[in-house]
């Protein structure tokens, strides 16, 4: 039985990879080619002239950091995907149906989850951290005990994970858990830049704060043979065994006594009946979509923490402006950039949105210039806010003048108000509709000149703000000129775009279903 | 009310549609039946605008229809197969949003949704988010927006899937009054009862092509078959009629 539930999995895995795109597979094909020649030999260098050349003291306080961040990590990931594949896939209850074992068909699940999202990371595990050590041993129990304290960090992961969506399906839906795990992962998406730029720096005083670790991992995972690796085996391959079974025995018990079907029905408050205009019905739509889901939540905030990314990047790079900097500079170079990606991403990806529901809008009495304009109200009035107070935070954190932020302000504003529509008219190029991944809304031509838009922004912006400047003073007439132009190119840019985006929605454009 | 000429729609060589002719009238039920993929919503999307016939002419209203015409979509309403409504939205914010967009008098709104909600026994869960729905649930909220601003020309496709018999009944009921004020209703159903029972006309359409229309009585022409005999006589869905009664 459980030989034909893998080939089914198999199978469906296959053709998933079969079905991909051209354009899918070259970037996949891409990234693992970078992995196998860039990153696993950078891994290996750095890791093993680390462990063969460190103290045990200082090599046990590493184990110990990354056996703790792994499991958090690996199990927050893990949780994402198993609720899409258990939580979200309505084939599990069909199959329930079926005359096979819950247990077997839970099993297989589990097997593949393993196989998939744990297993690789074991082995990486054991190629870049056991290896070394193995290497400075001299020894092959101590590979064998490596492979297996990460084989078994990889279940721990797995069944934390478990426990994490078991424990808050009890608070929330499945769902609603899954768009907020989707909300936390985008933030994550940053962490890397975060660890990089500011916890390289503050390692080494966590590495020396910790206490010694080397009663745990010396003589188990590195140092010489010692009772205590046959000690570790055993106690390994108990809890592999162990954990296994409880994980797939648990599975099977909460799912098939449907303690997973209640789902938490909120109520929303006092109901209001309501006729608005249409330009507000639809406006009030957009912001109660966008607000009460995580999902949304996580496409577009993310990107307001970008700014803050070219303040790091200006601060520490003054090649950007030429050599050197000054507050004033850096306030108004921040406004522009960020108000352009913002704007850009933010409204592309909102107007995009809107090709999951084309055909309902299609057949309400509703024509292109009502919508497009309730959609280029609720962008200007969701971000330019949030870009005010960005420019607040900025005018506090770098103490710029008073006349540089008002400056910043206007420029910021007219500057939303000039990219909203391009953003717009980007988000109704071929955009994408995807049930399994709805932030996969814009296609390869919409993400490319968004990326490439940024990048000239980032690489350019220094240089244009200087024109601002004569010496450290600002220019008070380029800056009101740019502003005067600013203001001609948003009320064109609104007219002549917003004018196009309308068209194409009483025409018709291009979507591309997925999945 | 609407009038159909010579409608065609093809995919590739195969004709989803071929050379359709009928006329609804107002102030008529009208019941276009058919099998699975005998071309049923294909023709009720060119009917509404969303699928671009291959040829024909479609006139609603005497007028030639495209969902252009803003004056005329607001004389219309239409129910799809399937209730898809943005789960993220309460029943409630849905029915505020359709009624403002069909520009609703307040009070008029607020006293047809008391009557529809009441009907579907739906005024609990109104400040539920839709995604809690459930299917018929969804169902009966996309019926109630499209019936609240009294459309004079309905379009349901397949209106009484997912509901349960006492709303279903209440549906049936509302329709027919809302025939009775001189409004039309054209309608896709598999449930044949349903047509038998409401429907002045039926249509009954198979692989692309009309075979019969008419009332029920001039599709009987005189015998005393049900539709459901007719159906499949017309649909050659005899033989499995004929094999299921003999081993029956």
């Amino acid at each position: 039985m459980n030989k034909q539930l893998l080939k089914i999995e198999f199978k469906s895995t296959v053709n998933y990879f079969k079905s991909l795109e051209t354009a899918k597979i070259i970037v996949y094909v891409f990234l693992a080619f970078i992995i196998a020649m860039w990153l696993l030999p950078i891994l290996w260098m750095v890791s093993s002239s680390f462990f063969i050349q460190a103290d045990n003291i200082l090599i046990a306080k590493a184990l110990f950091i990354i056996t703790i961040g792994l499991i958090i990590v690996h199990a927050l990931f893990l949780v994402n995907g198993l609720i899409k594949d258990l939580f979200m896939d309505s084939s599990i209850k069909s199959m329930l149906l079926l005359p096979l074992k819950p247990r077997s068909l839970f099993f297989v699940k589990i097997f593949k989850q393993y196989i998939l999202k744990v297993f690789p990371i074991s082995v990486l595990l054991s190629i870049i951290i056991g290896f070394p050590l193995y290497i400075s041993s001299g020894s092959v129990i101590i590979l064998i005990t490596n492979v297996l304290y990460f084989f078994t960090l990889g279940i721990i992961s797995l069944s934390l994970s478990y426990c994490l969506v078991f424990l808050v399906t009890k608070i929330t839906s499945a769902k609603k858990v899954g768009e907020i795990l989707t909300f936390l992962g985008a933030f994550l998406s940053i962490t890397p830049y975060l660890f990089i730029f500011m916890g390289g720096q503050n390692l080494r005083p966590i590495i020396d704060a910790l206490p010694d670790f080397s009663f745990l991992y010396e003589n188990v995972l590195y140092g010489g043979f010692s009772i205590k690796m046959l000690a570790a085996i055993v106690v390994c391959l108990l809890i592999l065994y162990f954990l296994s079974h409880i994980v797939i025995t648990a599975v099977t018990n909460i799912f098939t006594s449907s303690q997973l079907e209640s789902t938490v029905v909120k109520s929303r408050g006092k109901e209001k009946v309501q006729v608005f205009s249409r330009t507000r019905s639809l406006i009030q739509k957009d912001l109660q979509l966008t607000v009460r889901d995580f999902k949304e939540w996580s496409i577009v905030l993310p990107h307001y923490l970008f700014p803050f990314l070219f303040l790091f990047l200006i601060s520490s790079n003054p090649a950007m402006f030429g050599g050197s900097s000054n507050p004033d500079q850096m306030i108004l170079a921040i406004s522009l950039a960020g108000s352009v990606m913002i704007s850009l991403f933010v409204s592309a990806m909102n107007t995009a949105r809107d090709a999951r529901d084309y055909q309902f809008y299609k057949v309400l009495p509703i024509d292109g210039k009502i919508i497009i304009r309730a959609k280029y109200l609720f962008n200007s009035l969701t971000i330019l806010p949030v870009y005010l107070v960005i420019n607040i935070l900025m005018y506090l954190f770098i103490q710029a003048s008073l006349s540089s932020l008002i400056y910043a302000v206007i420029i910021s504003i007219l500057v939303v108000l000039t990219t909203v529509p391009i953003g717009m008219f980007i988000g109704t190029i071929n955009p994408v509709v995807s049930k399994k991944n709805p932030s996969n809304r814009l296609d390869i031509a919409g993400n490319v000149m968004i990326t490439m838009t940024v990048f000239i922004i980032i690489f350019a912006v220094g240089r244009v703000s200087s024109f601002f400047f004569i010496g450290n003073d600002i220019n008070h007439q380029v800056i009101l000129l740019t502003i005067g132009v600013l203001f001609i190119t948003s009320a064109i840019s609104a007219y002549i775009i917003l004018n196009r985006i309308a068209k194409r929605y009483d025409q018709g454009y291009h979507i591309t279903y997925k999945d | 009310m609407i009038e159909v000429k010579d409608l065609s729609k093809k995919y590739g060589e195969k004709h989803a549609v071929n050379s359709v002719d009928f006329t609804v009238n107002a102030g008529e039920m009208f019941a276009y039946l058919g099998p699975n993929g005998s071309g049923k919503s294909t023709t009720i999307k060119m009917l509404t605008g969303l699928l671009e016939p291959s040829s024909g002419q479609i006139k609603i209203f005497d007028q030639t229809y495209s969902l252009d015409d803003i004056a005329l979509k607001k004389r219309m309403s239409f129910v799809g197969d399937t209730p898809d409504v943005m789960g993220k939205l309460t029943g409630s914010d849905y029915l505020n949003f359709i009624a403002s967009i069909y520009e609703m008098e307040e009070n008029r709104y607020k006293e047809k949704r008391q009557e529809l909600t009441e009907m579907f026994n739906l005024e609990d869960a109104l400040n539920q988010l839709v995604e809690e729905y459930s299917h018929g649930m969804r169902q009966k909220l996309v019926l109630t927006a499209a019936l609240m601003h009294e459309p004079e020309l309905l379009f349901l496709d397949e209106p009484t899937v997912g509901l349960d018999p006492k709303s279903n009944r209440l549906l049936k009921d509302y329709l027919k009054a809302h025939v009775n004020k001189g409004n039309t209703v054209f309608l896709t159903t598999h449930t044949l009862s349903l047509a038998e029972e409401i429907a002045d006309r039926i249509c009954i359409i198979y692989q692309g092509e009309i075979k019969a229309l008419g009332t029920l009585e001039e599709l009987r022409s005189g015998s005393a078959h049900s539709l459901e005999e007719i159906f499949l006589e017309l649909t050659d869905g005899e033989d499995v009629y004929e094999q299921t009664t003999l081993e029956n």
